[in-house]
């Protein structure tokens, strides 16, 4: 085929495309469609990445990883049963690379009705990316700020959670905010805090300071 | 040591996975919707779609919307179109038109004419090819995807897609040819 005709077809399909693109935006601009409680429900499981098992109970697990992980000193953490902390009724367990978060009991499903948590913090330059609609056992909202920082914030019946964690073994301890006991890992630029209130399990996870999560953690009601 | 986690991968493919989910969401129902002509149905098609873009999370350059929009909207109208004929609403024969219309039925709108582009003309018969032509020739010289990587999106073979691609620019010269578009266009 001839080379011009290549040329301007490579041309004039890279501007179809831009234009076809443009035309439904443009038509879908103002789009009122509103999508059903099935399809919401739908595209948050997925979001949540819901593992629906055959057993009669159902465990969802989240799995929250943040970065790549360098380990820096293999002695503290190996893949031991006994390398394990408790945090009320949490058990944080560690392994070689990451830490796993789970419910210390085994809770029949829940007919508590899910009461979401609302934080009345939130950091400037912060903007909601994504949040769940109408949950009805297990909140979570990602918050977007300026230069890849972000907030995530989680709230779920604590038998139906599982949160597995990459950990790089530089920082973890315990910290009191509000009169409860909380985990705080450190994995590069990224802290996590790690608490149980009442039935939940919460987890609030971010690049941004430390004392702003706090802040945030402590605007909780 | 570098390890990476699986599921919906890492953090950062969740959270750019919940982008393409509100920046895309509604031009996706949209185009399925009209090729459909369901908008119930068309929620199962962008849901399925969703599904199938997290195994191509990686592939994905958000800030060319364009070549985002290509790749979306290939699996789309890829999953509209089996539904379809799963449902029996359009026939299962070989399709060998390649346009929508005849190409006598595209004229140049007036200042088209005027100008006489080859371009503008050429610009028409491309947004009137038929699926999986136009989205062929989209995903080959906006994306710059080989037929291997096509063929994945459309579920079929890269020789199909070489077919498709061969038949498509076939009837797009010959289109202009039609039209007197010529020697000085090599076509």
């Amino acid at each position: 085929m001839n080379m011009d005709f290549e040329k301007l077809l490579e041309q004039e399909a890279r501007k179809a495309a831009r234009q076809d693109y443009e035309e439904v935006t443009e038509k879908t601009k103002d789009y009122s469609y509103k999508y059903s409680k099935a399809f919401i429900q739908k595209m948050n499981a997925m979001i949540h990445e819901e593992k629906r098992k055959a057993k009669k109970k159902r465990r969802w697990h989240i799995l929250l990883v943040a970065a790549i992980i360098l380990i820096l000193n293999a002695g503290i953490v190996l893949a031991n049963d006994d390398l394990r902390e408790k945090v009320g009724e949490l058990i944080i367990q560690f392994f070689d690379d990451n830490i796993h978060i789970r419910s210390s009991k085994e809770i029949a499903d829940s007919e508590e009705i899910f009461r979401q948590l609302h934080l009345g913090y939130v950091p400037k330059g912060y903007h909601i990316l994504y949040e769940t609609e109408n949950p009805t056992t297990m909140y979570d909202v990602y918050y977007e700020g300026t230069n890849d920082n972000y907030i995530t914030f989680m709230q779920g019946f604590k038998e139906n959670v599982d949160v597995h964690i990459t950990y790089d073994g530089t920082g973890r301890k315990k910290v009191q905010v509000n009169g409860k006991e909380l985990y705080m890992i450190k994995d590069g630029n990224i802290t996590s805090y790690y608490y149980e209130d009442g039935e939940y399990l919460i987890t609030l996870s971010g690049t941004e300071k430390e004392s702003e999560l706090i802040k945030m953690l402590k605007s909780l009601k | 040591m570098l390890i990476y986690l699986m599921a919906l991968d890492t953090e950062e493919e969740r959270i750019k996975f919940v982008r393409l989910y509100e920046d895309y969401r509604n031009r996706m129902h949209y185009t399925a919707s009209i090729l459909l002509k369901s908008e119930i149905e068309a929620e199962d098609i962008v849901h399925d779609t969703f599904l199938t873009l997290t195994d191509y999370l990686d592939r994905i350059d958000e800030k060319d919307s364009v070549g985002t929009w290509n790749y979306i909207v290939t699996i789309l109208k890829n999953k509209c179109y089996n539904f379809l004929k799963r449902n029996k609403r359009i026939e299962l024969t070989e399709d060998e038109e390649v346009f929508e219309q005849p190409v006598e039925m595209y004229n140049l709108l007036e200042n088209q004419l005027i100008k006489e582009e080859a371009e503008e003309f050429l610009n028409t018969l491309i947004k009137g090819l038929k699926y999986p032509y136009r989205e062929v020739i989209y995903l080959q010289y906006h994306n710059k995807l080989n037929s291997r990587q096509i063929a994945e999106l459309l579920r079929t073979s890269p020789a199909n897609v070489r077919k498709i691609s061969s038949r498509a620019r076939e009837q797009l010269k010959k289109g202009m040819q039609k039209k007197g578009y010529t020697c000085e266009y090599g076509f």
